[in-house]
């Protein structure tokens, strides 16, 4: 419980760092505590990181994942023009598929998904800016991987209802039971899935 | 601690805190619920995908005064079918939202809840999704007694065989014949035909009302009158309409509620 007897910087940087996610107050002390003994250039560096994030950031024109580039260092690669777009909804899916390795082409974030509830409609993701780069560049497929959700599906039909009749292939991302996941555990939706989606393993 | 058991509809969803969600259900027993599911974005295996919206759910509640907390939650009817065209999605998200506008919580109300999972059934099959959006929001008033009686004028007392034209206001909660209503601006203008088929649908048990089909332009008529209601009564914005009244503006011809193909852009 932070008191009179801290100083009053020290109860300012609490309640600014309480805010942080996931924060409460015992941690936002603890870690004004650290700074508080932390050597000067480990603060000020974390300082000049902050401020440089919120001054450099921005998101990539052509993709629209953060850069602090013109380009994102994904678009200004030659090596990842394959021909394939891979469709996300959000950057944090976009580093989830580039941790796994798995996929060397190129990407597109929507910022978003279609969510009635919220407003959100395709007006207010990066549609236009998708069907403009298919004009574009030289696509010959085009990954939805938008989440299994209600709204990340719905989001991925519309797209393939917009780009039924362009010449480029549209497929859209499997799903079933995840890896390391329990048959007993999944839902029946999911277990439907899964089995429509079966594949021959010889 | 009690935990109880009901059949629900999720409404929707939003995080709360590092790992936990507060969930809002429509249920057979309790009404409109709103409740903590602890650790459900932290466990893959206690709640999987068993909060998206329009989904039908059992749900397992624990309760201490007025609190609420899931205990558990299991699919029962994913409604896959509304995500596969975003124009159904989209109606089944004002079903959604009005009835969590309109409906207090922890108010009971079994043919209410009937009604939600008999349209949300119906809108993924349904050709028209306009005229199941336009039946459910007219028998939700009429469940919810906000709806006026529709079998006289409410100024002469005519039935509807004795007269040709109709309004409907839901502002003013008068039913009247074209005599008496025709100059009042506001209200839904039926004719005799479309009358007579609101009255046989406000006396048809809940589950049977999706066999009537309204005229196209009543359907829309409907949807636009209440919406406009509910927003007036509740004082805020339906989001979900806002999202059907813009993919309706960017149609041609300026419809006010959009047709499937009405969803995709003219390249």
């Amino acid at each position: 419980m932070v008191t009179k007897a801290h100083p009053p910087v020290l109860r300012e940087l609490v309640r600014r760092l309480s805010k942080l996610p996931g924060i409460g107050e015992k941690s936002a002390t603890r870690l004004a505590m650290f700074f508080l003994k932390a050597p000067e250039e480990v603060v000020e560096g974390l300082v000049e990181n902050l401020v440089r994030l919120k001054r450099d950031i921005r998101t990539c024109p052509v993709c629209f994942h953060f850069t602090d580039g013109a380009l994102c260092s994904i678009c200004a690669d030659p090596s990842r023009k394959t021909g394939e777009i891979c469709v996300v909804e959000t950057s944090a899916d976009l580093l989830a598929i580039e941790e796994s390795g798995a996929f060397k082409g190129r990407y597109h974030v929507l910022q978003g998904a279609l969510a009635p509830l919220d407003g959100i409609g395709p007006d207010d993701l990066r549609i236009p800016e998708l069907l403009s780069r298919l004009e574009q560049e030289d696509v010959r497929e085009v990954i939805l991987a938008t989440n299994p959700t209600g709204e990340g599906e719905a989001t991925a039909h519309y797209l393939a209802k917009l780009l039924e009749k362009s010449p480029v292939r549209v497929t859209r991302i499997a799903s079933g039971i995840p890896m390391g996941g329990d048959v007993k555990y999944a839902d029946k939706v999911t277990l439907e899935r899964a089995l429509q989606g079966r594949r021959s393993v010889l | 601690m009690t935990v109880v058991e009901s059949e629900a509809v999720v409404l929707c969803a939003c995080d709360y805190g590092e790992s936990d969600r507060i969930v809002t259900f429509f249920s057979l027993e309790w009404g409109l619920v709103r409740a903590m599911a602890k650790g459900a974005r932290r466990s893959r295996k206690r709640f999987v995908h068993a909060f998206e919206p329009n989904s039908v759910v059992q749900l397992g509640l624990g309760r201490r005064r007025t609190l609420s907390w899931v205990e558990s939650c299991r699919l029962v009817e994913g409604h896959l079918a509304l995500r596969t065209d975003p124009l159904r999605w989209a109606y089944a998200g004002l079903l959604l939202e009005t009835t969590l506008r309109l409906n207090p919580e922890n108010m009971p109300s079994p043919p209410f809840y009937t009604l939600l999972r008999g349209a949300l059934e119906r809108l993924g099959t349904d050709r028209d999704p306009a005229n199941v959006a336009a039946l459910f929001l007219v028998r939700a008033l009429r469940i919810l007694g906000t709806l006026p009686s529709l079998e006289r004028c409410v100024q002469c007392g005519a039935t509807i065989e004795e007269a040709s034209f109709w309004k409907l206001s839901l502002e003013t909660g008068r039913f009247s014949c074209g005599a008496h209503g025709a100059a009042a601006e506001e209200g839904i203008a039926l004719d005799k035909g479309s009358a007579a088929l609101f009255q046989s649908m406000l006396r048809a048990p809940v589950e049977k009302i999706w066999r009537f089909r309204l005229r196209k332009g009543v359907a829309a008529d409907v949807i636009h009158a209440v919406c406009t209601w509910v927003e007036h009564h509740t004082a805020q914005r339906l989001k979900s309409r806002r999202l059907l009244d813009r993919m309706a503006n960017g149609s041609e011809g300026g419809t006010r509620f959009p047709r499937s193909s009405a969803l995709i852009p003219s390249p």
